[in-house]
């Protein structure tokens, strides 16, 4: 009697080419694969991968969190105001304001989430998620390169064109959970290389500098109530208290400080507090050890090397209290913004740069 | 007797947008050759950057330099002291036409010049303009018989710089019956290779104290292979045999081995180029050894 | 179930099977009977019921399309559209005896080819010698005058050569194209051989079939041998056009085989003649580029000016010895069709010997005998371009409408040069799972073989790519234009382990790639899991 074979048993559906047994072996091999080298485009594509997955979950959570707060805001505070803090954390103001003339709830949502006329619209950054990771592709991990896909597809599976303003919940919602799992990827599939600290730099120094915009709007927002003589207490906490929630750091925030949110806590809270991984100081340590980690060549002097800036920058926020910088809030986020920004931009000039 | 010139290539180059990284290479230098030795050279460039050489194909110095940092100005320039000699010129061949003959339908022949004597986009002459053109008589030597192309092309078109530019072939010369240094040329050369004469295109410099057309800018023209004596060169552009006014930088098939820079550049604009040249024959002290 | 019912099933997917009249049927002699070293093979396949047999085939599919193994297919349709290459799940055998000649003759051709493409970059003797018509070589677009007088290290011009054979009625193998410019499909054969595995495991225990995994280390061993002079250990990489060329996948690949990077032209630059890729640990010395990027797009000091996808300097580089490219740039006048026909004198003359190969008799349009019998047998001849590749412009005379023959015989008059004609050669067929029918049918296949050449070493992939033309009783294999391919298993010797039969059910097992090894003295496994 002839058995029918159990060869049959059948096949699990992924084969990777990375355990296909073509796998180089022998010891000289594994030689020239310890040396390896990044190349420049490869580590520019990871660095942004993580600055637009950071940047998107930011923006998405912002708006969303702001324009519905909107719906029960204390008296005082109109939509406008609303719209105009989305368009300024955004950064779009000038931009929309050129194409449309007035502040409309449908324009601004569809202008800052989906319209082809934004080239810094949420959706483009879902496109260039996926770009970046597409040029990167065989330094990462099938798994995250599936999940960055499907974050691509769900985000524009479900569109069809215009986005009403009351619709941001939903997609802001989806693209700040995709983003986690994005992430959850990126930590849980990758080997803690090269590869992995040039997505967590870009995903660390992107937060540090989406938390100082939030902030900097919302004191300009508070400047404006302000100038307008709204100067009650209870529209300046409750615009902080939408501040921890577009962080979403309003009840590790109650845990810590016990008080209804007030300036002076809540600057304290996201610049400060070193066990809140949305903090500025969290994450400036977190852009340090990428730094270091990553086997950057330097020619240049210590004191110019982006390991001298980052780690200078890293311990101020450690030792900084926020009595030092409570009077002067505007100008100490826009010099620590400036030395970020000159960060980014040295670590691209030096080692990212391929054309 | 022996003229000793400076020669001088200059370019500026000015971009829309700023170019991110480029690749230059300059086929400029004179060549040394039994006519010509260049006894001093120097290349500058507003980047900097560090110049490196190659020996293209035909064995001509390629001066190459890279930047890979921004820029949206670019100038380069080459300065070269070149010792011209006088040469003959073929006169009193001492092969028969026969002989001649013989020796252009020869088969190793045809395969070392190969490359001077097929002809390609620059250089190919459609049969309906062959009315146009002049013809080898039997009884006529290649040297007696280039010489009257030269001529008869001198007549045929008329310079001008306006209707032409880097990419015209032969024919459309023919179609226009005017053109620039490089179109005489093509035009000889495409000739030239109708025959079986091997001829190649010359880039270089001429003498600019002779009142001659194409001066201003790096010049053409044409040398062609007479049978029993070597390569002489021809500018039909000026009804002229090549002598010790004229400084060679390089040679090929067509304008395409030749052309004096190619870049690559990483840049989202247009941009500008002009470039001159200056060839002073040096005074007296250096002439006269 | 019941053994009779059972075997009453199994005939589904063969009952149909005609052996095709007038040509070779690779599998069966006789109806339902395999030739011998199909036995095993087919016995196997009877045990498979349709439903089962079906849903293996879906599960190879799916290994395909899950490991992106696509091509992208240039038409007007369908711009950029990514498809599965079709696999079928009937692997192509090749008894040893057969493959040892076989591999004899690849050799001998490649050897000659790399002397030849030397000579006429250099000396010239063949021409000299008049036995290949100088304006042959000088008329084709892909003889290089920038090669001209250039040494490649180690002496090398076509490292990588795909050798395309097709099996004739008569039962031999003829060469149908020398491919030595960037042949490309070693990424389907390396696939295909791990998706069989997974799929039909039970398969190779039965045999003795020569691995292709090696390959890998081969290329690498193949461009580390040719590196530059006083380069111990030299970097290497995989230069691609793109993540948009129709070939990334293989590009990527070999580079994740090999453990190279796998580099854009921009990601490399010419400094003083050496060249550099740039990391984020800065400048790095590159020695040996496998470059799947066209002549015209390499350099745009040298070549095509608008290049964007290329590296300029780096002929120059080349040049100068600082850096080896694979292959040559230029090797594409000697894989051009008109030059095919030249190929056994060429062997004769640089080897002092006869061909093992046979050439197809090919017709070169420009000569004027040549022309008279072309345009008045059209009818029974493949007429092809001479520099075309991927199946494209090709006119199969017999499968031609009159309007089709008459245009032809315009175009070949006007472009002499560019046209050949052969015979139509009577590509063997092979028991090809077709879907739709759910049944094996007869297909035509041909064969493409790998050669390496490096200095001093030379291996031909004991293996290959059986392309199978699908649409009934076409005889296009290209995968651009519906083809599909098969497993190719090179036995290690003939006679043994042909009808070996498992009925041990312990050592049966659940597939496990990582345990399972081949090996010279035949398949060995990891720990075995009694049921």
């Amino acid at each position: 009697m002839k058995k029918k074979p159990s060869g049959i048993a059948l096949p699990e559906i992924f084969i990777k080419i990375t355990q296909s047994p073509c796998q180089p072996q022998d010891a000289e091999r594994k030689t020239q694969n310890f040396n390896y080298h990044m190349l420049s485009r490869i580590g520019n594509s990871l660095f942004w991968m993580g600055r637009y997955i950071e940047r998107a979950e930011h923006l998405a959570r912002y708006s969303r969190v702001q324009y519905v707060s909107s719906v029960d805001a204390p008296l005082g505070q109109n939509r406008d105001f609303v719209l105009e803090s989305i368009l300024d954390m955004a950064g779009s103001t000038d931009a929309y304001k050129a194409l449309h003339p007035a502040l409309e709830d449908n324009q601004v949502i569809n202008y800052i989430t989906v319209s082809e006329e934004n080239p810094f619209s949420l959706l483009s950054y879902i496109g260039r998620i996926r770009e970046n990771a597409r040029g990167a592709r065989d330094s990462i991990s099938i798994e995250l390169w599936e999940a960055i896909n499907r974050f691509y597809h769900k985000v524009n599976g479900s569109l069809t064109g215009e986005l009403p303003a009351e619709e941001i919940e939903f997609f802001a919602r989806r693209i700040e959970e995709n983003s986690y799992i994005t992430k959850g990827y990126i930590e849980n599939t990758l080997l803690h290389n090269d590869v992995w600290m040039l997505i967590s730099l870009g995903i660390h120094l992107e937060r540090v500098i989406q938390v100082i915009r939030i902030l900097q709007t919302k004191l300009h927002d508070i400047e404006k109530l302000e100038a307008a003589g709204k100067q009650e207490g209870a529209l300046e906490n409750y615009q902080w208290a939408t501040t921890l929630e577009s962080t979403e750091g309003f009840d590790m925030y109650m845990r810590c400080h016990k008080t209804s949110p007030t300036r002076t806590h809540v600057l304290d809270f996201l610049l400060f507090d070193t066990q809140f991984p949305k903090s500025v100081a969290y994450s400036m340590e977190r852009v340090r050890d990428c730094i270091q980690g990553i086997a950057f060549q330097q020619e240049e002097p210590k004191k110019e090397s982006i390991e001298f800036m980052a780690g200078k920058l890293a311990c101020r926020f450690q030792y900084l209290t926020i009595e030092e910088v409570e009077d002067r809030a505007a100008p100490f986020l826009k010099r620590t913004l400036d030395a970020v920004y000159e960060l980014a931009q040295q670590l691209d000039v030096k080692y990212l740069k391929y054309h | 007797m022996k003229t000793v010139y400076e020669v001088v290539y200059q370019t500026q180059n000015s971009y829309e947008e700023t170019v991110r990284e480029a690749f230059f290479s300059f086929l400029v230098l004179p060549c040394q050759d039994q006519t010509q030795q260049v006894r001093t050279c120097s290349f500058s460039n507003s980047l900097d950057a560090e110049v490196f050489h190659h020996r293209n194909p035909f064995g001509f110095d390629v001066t190459s330099l890279r930047s890979p940092r921004p820029f949206t100005q670019f100038e380069f320039c080459m300065r070269a002291v070149v010792e011209k000699s006088f040469a003959f010129f073929p006169y009193g061949s001492t092969m028969t036409v026969a002989q001649e003959q013989e020796q252009l339908q020869d088969h190793s022949f045809y395969l070392s010049h190969h490359l001077f004597l097929s002809t390609g986009h620059y250089t190919r002459i459609d049969p309906q303009h062959y009315p146009q053109l002049l013809f080898r008589q039997k009884d006529q030597t290649v040297y007696q018989y280039l010489q009257q192309l030269n001529n008869h092309l001198y007549q045929l078109l008329e310079f001008d710089p306006e209707p032409t530019h880097v990419c015209t072939s032969a024919n459309e010369v023919l179609q226009l019956g005017r053109g620039v240094c490089q179109d005489f040329t093509h035009l000889f050369i495409g000739v030239a290779r109708l025959h079986k004469i091997p001829c190649r295109y010359v880039s270089g410099y001429l003498n600019q104290g002779l009142n001659l057309t194409g001066t201003a800018v790096m010049h053409a023209w044409a040398e062609a292979y007479i049978p029993g004596f070597g390569w002489q060169g021809f500018d039909p552009t000026n009804n002229l045999l090549a002598d010790v006014h004229y400084i060679k930088a390089a040679h090929g098939s067509d304008y395409s081995d030749c052309s004096p820079i190619k870049g690559m550049l990483r840049t989202n604009g247009g941009h500008t180029t002009t470039y001159g040249v200056k060839i002073i024959p040096l005074p007296e002290p250096y002439s006269s050894q | 179930m019941d053994a009779a019912l059972r075997q009453n099933q199994i005939s589904d997917v063969f009952k149909n099977y005609q052996i095709p009249p007038h040509f070779l049927d690779e599998v069966f002699q006789n109806p339902g009977e395999a030739h011998p070293h199909y036995q095993a093979v087919f016995q196997q396949f009877l045990d498979f019921t349709k439903d089962e047999f079906k849903e293996l085939n879906e599960h190879a599919k799916m290994s395909f399309f899950n490991q992106g193994i696509t091509f992208s297919v240039y038409s007007e349709e369908a711009k950029g559209v990514e498809r599965i290459f079709p696999f079928d799940l009937f692997p192509r055998i090749i008894p040893a005896s057969e493959w040892a000649r076989l591999e004899e003759g690849i050799i001998q051709r490649c050897l000659a080819m790399n002397l030849f493409i030397e000579d006429i970059y250099t000396k010239q003797h063949i021409l000299r010698d008049k036995v290949v018509p100088a304006e042959l070589i000088f008329s084709s677009k892909n003889y290089l005058k920038a090669m001209l007088d250039i040494k490649p290290v180690g002496g090398i011009y076509n490292h990588i050569s795909g050798t395309d054979l097709i099996k004739h009625r008569d039962g031999q193998y003829y060469v149908l194209e020398d491919n030595l410019r960037c042949p490309s499909g070693i990424s389907y054969v390396l696939s295909n051989r791990v998706a069989m595995k997974r799929t039909l495991f039970q398969l190779f225990r039965q045999f003795n079939v020569n691995t292709v995994h090696e390959y890998p280390q081969e290329l690498l061993a193949t461009m580390q041998s040719v590196a530059p002079n006083g380069i111990d250990a030299p970097t290497c990489v995989v230069l691609t056009p793109g993540v948009y060329n129709s070939a990334y996948f293989e590009h990527a690949f070999l580079a994740l085989t090999m453990g190279v990077p796998l580099v854009e032209g921009r990601d490399l630059y010419v400094e003083k003649n050496f060249v550099y890729m740039k990391t984020i640990n800065g400048p790095k010395r590159v020695d040996v580029v496998y470059r799947r990027l066209d002549d015209d797009f390499l350099d745009p000091m040298t070549f095509k000016p608008d290049s964007m996808l290329g590296v300029p300097g780096i002929m120059a580089a080349y040049k100068k010895g600082n850096v080896n490219l694979l292959n040559a740039p230029g090797t594409g006048f000697a894989d051009d069709k008109a030059v095919y026909a030249y190929v056994p004198d060429i062997i004769r003359y640089y080897l002092q010997q006869e061909p093992i190969l046979n050439n197809v008799h090919t017709y070169r349009c420009e000569k004027e005998d040549d022309l008279a019998y072309v345009l008045e047998n059209m009818d029974q001849l493949v007429v092809k371009p001479v520099d075309e590749s991927g199946g494209y412009g090709i006119l199969i005379g017999n499968k031609a409408t009159k309007e089709q023959l008459s245009e032809f015989r315009h175009r070949v008059t006007e472009n002499r040069r560019k046209y050949i004609a052969q015979p139509i050669m009577a590509l063997s067929m092979h028991a090809t799972f077709i879907e739709g029918e759910d049944q094996f049918e007869p297909r035509h296949v041909d064969l493409r073989t790998f050669t390496l050449l490096g200095k001093d070493r030379q291996f031909v992939l004991k293996g290959g790519l059986s392309r199978v033309a699908l649409k009934k009783g076409s005889l296009i294999v290209n995968s651009s234009q519906g083809g599909g391919s098969k497993d190719t298993w090179v036995l290690m010797d003939d006679g043994t382990h042909m009808a070996m039969h498992q009925d041990n059910g312990s050592q049966s097992m659940t597939q496990n790639g990582q345990t399972m090894t081949m090996g010279p003295e035949g398949m060995t496994m990891g720990p075995l899991n009694p049921e």
